[in-house]
């Protein structure tokens, strides 16, 4: 997986919720999204944006342990933008 | 007895150590001398939450199972029976109610050692599936980042690209550099995934002139908050492999709490005498403030500021001295807060509480005694060495309209660089 | 059994047992106690500290109050503690000075000895008033601390009296009592003062090592 060169690569999916975690820092990005995502129906999917590049690593990872499937993961200038769907 | 209370008691019976066992025991007189040493106590006067009670709470389950007098006698000596209610009643009492930061003990005439009755509780519950959803999260993404370090190189490498292009921006030098996988260098350097922890080390390191290199791993260790030493030594494998593989002298860990504590006292119990050297980022800064390797302009750092001490640091490990001695070189109005040292109060957060959403309203009312510290000192910059005391702040800060700015020590030292 | 009789067989032959059990049940506890694991602790900070001082800083805490935060606000519950710990020591301290150095026990040794233990039945009465009265005590509270508190003060009121009038009748019910006491501390959470070396030691090796102490 790597980063794509800009988020507007991302055009086509839909979102059931937005994230603003601009201005956090590791590990509260993925606090805020493990908690979100309880909300969301399985299938649903929730788009964020962030500025700590702590996200590069830790939203894969945390895909990764928890089962979550990462759509999609960008970079638009200082600006990170990820989308994950909800898989159980 | 349910299946869960079984599997409970016999991860507890798997846990009675020495020390639980004399913690567990009538050491405590049940004098209450520790009541007002807790922040959760003094946050809302609640009896329940001061720690004799809460440990009591564990130990009245041990009692009833290794005190003569209690299994003759339960209802006399206070004795109970583990029940399933029980559980949920220590999920609260252990992981949102204690923040294992050892200010009770400190404070008790016995020296009763709480974090060692918590953690077998803490141990117990995220075995039978009863710690925080969030915390067993956070420790399973940090073993999956190693299982799977080929997948998440590349993102780590696109990560510290971006954060290079900064560095050469920020020192003006373009071959200012964020070595990772560079064997044989002096350091290894443990970060955050929080550019906060990379940035202004790797300032002081290039202005230091020191070889060092970036670990791929992040220094914090979620399952030493889940009291699970068996995936706690699995993160920590992680690096200690990673060290050996580069032949580095001294693996460096950052300004991160609990991360330093459990690499300084833990990693030799678990892996025997290693190859280098572990220290914190804090020492080293200081000893390179000490013998002059980076002059520091206290005029950089012009507002008043002062310092918390992380309990991880300061009382369980002795790391109060050196922090002090860089900020009374870098800021111009340095201040203390009463207590400190190894008596300082904990930020009301700490042992993975900041992580859990949750409980965001319990912890605020915790950092109460920590925020009317900070106010009494009149700082406009309060300095702290650990990330999830630095989260904390940053949202007291909020709560209780204190008007500061929370930074770490090397983002003070890297502005102060001369 | 005549008096003389029954007084010797309680301050000699009873106590002697009465001992022996109360060395036996701690032998015993003390040895389940080390047959446990003691998880390891390693490194050491790197500034040099000295284990064995902060050993001793561990132990001259109980003596100091005014190091600790606890104790320092909360002065009046450490006086009443230091009255009641040094009426029980003297107590104690009495079973062994009346039968085995009765030269010592001049009028003024047992006026000072009774006020002393008087001192910690008041001790004793305040307390007992604290464990019901504040609610951080009340909630922790359990019926063996009450009953602690009780037989320890019916213990201090038989041992002013044997102490200061050194009466066989009231040495009888002293030596009685503190036979009995010898039995039931070990298994009891009156026990603590034992745990309390183990603890402070590992304290001050442990905030010794890290180089806190």
């Amino acid at each position: 997986m790597s980063v794509s060169e800009s988020v507007e690569e991302s055009e086509g999916l839909v979102s059931d919720l937005v994230l603003d975690l601009k201005g956090l820092v590791c590990p509260v990005p993925v606090v805020k999204v493990a908690n979100a995502i309880k909300g969301l129906e399985v299938g649903g999917v929730i788009e964020a944006s962030a500025t700590d590049p702590g996200v590069l690593a830790d939203i894969p990872a945390w895909c990764h342990a928890t089962g979550h499937e990462l759509l999609r993961i960008g970079r638009n200038g200082r600006e990170f933008a990820f989308w994950v769907k909800r898989a159980k | 007895m349910s299946e869960i209370v079984k599997r409970a008691q016999e991860e507890l019976d798997k846990r009675y150590n020495r020390l639980v066992a004399l913690n567990a025991s009538s050491l405590c007189t049940r004098c209450g001398l520790c009541a007002d040493s807790c922040h959760f106590y003094l946050a809302n006067g609640d009896p329940e939450v001061a720690p004799a009670a809460k440990t009591e709470r564990v130990r009245s389950v041990y009692r009833r199972q290794h005190d003569w007098l209690s299994r003759l006698f339960p209802n006399f000596t206070g004795a109970r029976e583990l029940t399933e209610d029980e559980l949920d009643a220590w999920v609260d009492i252990a992981f949102r109610y204690c923040t294992m930061c050892e200010r009770c003990t400190v404070n008790c005439p016995m020296g009763v050692d709480t974090p060692v009755v918590m953690g077998a509780a803490r141990g117990t519950l995220t075995a039978i599936g009863k710690a925080p959803e969030i915390l067993v999260q956070l420790a399973d993404a940090e073993i999956a980042r190693a299982e799977s370090i080929d997948i998440f190189k590349d993102m780590l490498k696109e990560q510290i690209g971006f954060l290079e292009e900064e560095l050469r921006e920020e020192t003006g030098d373009p071959e200012a550099s964020i070595p990772m996988e560079k064997e044989g260098s002096e350091i290894l350097y443990v970060a955050l995934s929080g550019a906060h922890t990379i940035l202004p080390a790797a300032k002081i390191f290039h202005r230091a002139g020191v070889d060092w290199t970036l670990s791929f791993f992040e220094a914090s260790n979620y399952a030493v908050f889940l009291g699970d030493m068996k995936r706690a030594k699995a993160i920590a494998q992680r690096i200690i492999d990673e060290a050996t593989r580069l032949q580095v002298s001294e693996v460096v860990i950052t300004e991160c709490g609990h991360a330093v504590f459990s690499y300084r006292w833990s990693t030799p119990v678990w892996f025997g005498e290693l190859p280098f050297r572990i220290r914190s980022l804090i020492e080293v800064i200081h000893d390179y403030v000490r013998d002059g390797r980076i002059q520091l302009d206290q005029t950089a750092n012009p507002d008043p500021i002062t310092f918390h001490d992380s309990c991880n640091l300061s009382r369980k490990s002795g790391l109060a001295e050196q922090p002090r001695a860089v900020l009374e070189s870098a800021a111009a109005d340095f201040r203390e807060m009463t207590p400190n040292r190894e008596k300082a109060f904990c930020c009301g957060a700490g042992s993975g509480l900041v992580a859990v959403e949750e409980w965001r309203d319990t912890r605020l009312a915790a950092g109460r005694p920590k925020a009317e510290q900070i106010r009494n000192t009149g700082a406009r910059v309060v300095v702290t060495s650990c990330d999830n005391c630095r989260h904390q702040l940053g949202d007291l800060g909020e709560h209780y309209g204190l008007e500061i700015e929370v930074k770490n020590l090397a983002e003070v030292t890297a502005r102060a660089l001369c | 059994m005549n008096h003389e009789t029954l007084l010797e067989f309680v301050l000699y032959d009873l106590q002697l047992v009465a001992l022996t059990i109360f060395v036996l049940l701690y032998a015993i506890k003390i040895r389940q106690l080390l047959m446990l694991p003691l998880p390891l602790e390693g490194g050491a900070a790197d500034q040099e500290t000295s284990t064995g001082r902060a050993v001793a800083v561990s132990y001259a805490s109980i003596l100091s109050p005014l190091a600790m935060e606890s104790t320092r606000r909360h002065w009046r519950r450490w006086a009443v503690f230091a009255a009641y710990h040094i009426g029980i020591l003297v107590a104690i301290t009495a079973t062994f000075t009346i039968p085995f150095t009765p030269g010592l026990m001049t009028q003024s040794v047992r006026r000072v000895a009774a006020t002393a233990i008087a001192l910690g039945l008041v001790a004793g009465f305040v307390k007992i008033y604290w464990r019901l009265t504040l609610p951080e005590l009340r909630s922790i509270s359990q019926p063996d601390d009450f009953f602690g508190l009780t037989i320890l003060q019916v213990w201090f009121a038989i041992a002013i009296p044997a102490v200061l009038l050194n009466h066989p009748g009231w040495l009888v019910v002293y030596f009685v009592m503190t036979a009995l006491l010898l039995v039931y501390v070990p298994v009891s959470k009156i026990s603590h003062y034992i745990y309390w070396f183990f603890s402070r030691y590992l304290f001050g090796r442990r905030y010794g090592r890290r180089g806190v102490l």
